[in-house]
């Protein structure tokens, strides 16, 4: 029998495990599998520059080409119901159709799914997931309506800031006393606030939904503090919850995320899980659930070598980026209350915070600033905590120190 | 038609860095190699429209600041994943510690 190798899930990282399947020279099948009705596209634009464009367009990850020259057999509009572990066959349904397909080995990348918010059951509002999530969000985003932004996270602002680019008026619920507090650091964040505020976003903090009601083409709602906003689209962004039902089911463990090792691989030798949908043993950091493109990326690489025997564990530091307005944030590492902060100012808008452990390891560094600018720095700044080097706090309060000198 | 265009002093660039250089409304960059070798390159990765110049060099090769596609700058080839389509390179020439690129 030839081998055949099924990756549920077409996302960021299911399509990136299959072409690399292709790379590392694996010549068995390779299905792919997806729900979504479009060839694989990127996310990440989807709350920025693609709501932007006159039109929206989905960026895709890949061509229908490209999927055929690497032999991928892609299943679009495709869900895969059931895993028969014993027997190593999945259940796939396309159109109400079933058929059954034999793996030798399995993926799991699929991916997350925004987390509801219950005080809003019933009302009409909007969650960001899917290209048509966009299409839908996009319709509401123009001047004259006034878009509520609920949750202060990434996904959140960033809409926060396209709405504003198109016109709307914006406000932005945010439950804790500050934005972002697990992903980025206090300085950063009050950057990043102060920006949003110069654009005319109001920014409503310690903000709970008491009540949500609908009227004629408005809804109300009710806020903690007091507050009666009243809007034209709610946008829930609080999170996500990973998709795990169908490993669950197939009596694989979960714990937020499908539970694999530190080689990606579940208690089943055939089943690995990846991506968003995952809790992993990260070589350094203990267990994680990462939801960045990069980490999907790489995990979906690793994966794919693993599939093939390689036994790789996956070690990188987390990394991420955003945008907003003309501003660019990129974080390397993972923010922690009890860490060292020390802060470099680099201009008016423009600043690097960076994070020591209790024995004066960098762990983290998360920078702001135009486009790409702190990229560089952010970039050396990952190699130096890779490499879990030891830096004296006032070399990187120093703006003039090139930190490429502190790698050689 | 090609011609000469002054793009920096040759001190403006770190060994193993980059330089922005705009020119005529492109913008192109400039890279001192580790070994004391000038290169030129499109100054936009073929990815999506993101400055090369805000990338971090080592040795051969310019990493993109956006989502760390890799190109070798002295060949422009796109070393894989995110960047598949190659950046287009320019010929260049040092006299008097000012670096030229042809374009
Ligand atoms: C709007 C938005 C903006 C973002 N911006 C950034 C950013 O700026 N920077 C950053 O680092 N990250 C960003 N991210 C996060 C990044 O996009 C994700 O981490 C990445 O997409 C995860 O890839 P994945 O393949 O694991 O999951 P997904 O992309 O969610 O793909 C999983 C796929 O599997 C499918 N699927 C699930 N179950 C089944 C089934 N049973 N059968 C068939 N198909 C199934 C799903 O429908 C989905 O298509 C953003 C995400 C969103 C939504
Ligand atoms: S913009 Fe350069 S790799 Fe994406």
């Amino acid at each position: 029998m030839t081998e055949r190798i099924v990756i549920v899930g077409a996302g960021e990282c299911g399509t990136r495990a299959a072409f690399a399947l292709r790379e590392q020279g694996f010549s068995g099948e390779i299905a792919l599998i997806s729900e979504e009705h479009q060839l694989p596209y990127e996310r990440p634009p989807l709350s920025k520059q693609a709501l932007l464009e006159p039109k929206l367009e989905p960026y895709y990850i890949a061509s229908a080409q490209q999927f055929d020259a690497a032999r991928i057999q892609l299943h679009l509009a495709s869900k895969v119901t059931a895993i028969q572990r014993e027997l190593q066959v999945i259940t796939l349904e396309t159109n109400g159709k079933s058929q059954a397909l034999a793996y030798s080995k399995l993926l799991l990348a699929t991916g997350a799914s925004p987390r509801k918010l219950p005080t809003l059951m019933g009302i009409d509002c909007y969650y960001l997931r899917t290209f048509e999530d966009a299409q839908r969000i996009r319709l509401g985003l123009k001047a004259g309506k006034h878009i509520v932004m609920i949750g202060g996270g990434l996904i959140g602002l960033e809409l926060a800031a396209s709405a504003r680019q198109l016109g709307a008026a914006v406000t932005v619920v945010e439950a804790d006393s500050r934005i972002l507090r697990r992903a980025i650091p206090a300085n950063i964040a009050a950057a990043l606030a102060k920006r949003h505020e110069q654009a005319g976003v109001h920014l409503i903090y310690n903000g709970t939904i008491q009540r949500a009601y609908q009227d004629k083409n408005k809804i109300n709602l009710v806020v903690k503090t007091g507050v009666e906003l009243r809007a034209d689209s709610v946008i829930v962004a609080i999170g996500t919850t990973p998709n795990v039902n169908l490993a669950q089911t197939a009596g694989l463990a979960v714990d937020n995320g499908i539970v694999v090792n530190e080689y990606l691989q579940t208690a089943d030798p055939h089943i690995y899980a990846a991506g968003d949908c995952c809790n992993f043993l990260h070589a350094t950091q203990g267990r994680l659930r990462l939801e960045t493109w990069r980490s999907a990326q790489q995990q979906g690489n690793l994966a794919a070598n693993n599939l093939l025997g390689v036994q790789q564990p996956y070690s990188a530091v987390p990394w991420f980026w955003s945008d907003q307005y003309e501003l660019g944030l990129q974080v390397a590492g993972l923010t922690k209350p009890e860490h060292q902060r020390v802060v470099r100012y680099l201009s008016d808008n423009s600043l690097i915070e960076f994070e020591l452990d209790s024995t004066g390891h960098l762990v983290m560094a998360a920078g702001l600033g135009v486009a790409t600018a702190v990229a560089k720095a952010i970039r050396i700044a990952e190699l130096l905590i890779a490499k879990k080097a030891k830096v004296a706090p006032q070399l990187l309060a120093d703006p003039n120190l090139n930190l490429k000198k502190l790698l050689k | 038609m090609s011609q000469w265009i002054e793009a920096c002093v040759t001190d403006d660039i770190d060994a193993e860095d980059v330089l922005r250089f705009d020119y005529g409304g492109h913008s192109y960059a400039v890279y001192h190699s580790p070994e004391g070798e000038f290169y030129a390159t499109d100054g936009l990765c073929t990815h999506e429209k993101v400055q090369l110049a805000d990338g971090l060099v080592m040795d051969n090769i310019i990493e993109c600041p956006k989502h760390n596609g890799r190109f070798n700058y002295k060949t422009g080839a796109a070393l894989g994943a995110t960047v598949c389509v190659n950046l287009k390179t320019y010929p260049v020439k040092v006299e008097n510690n000012t670096l030229y690129i042809q374009v």
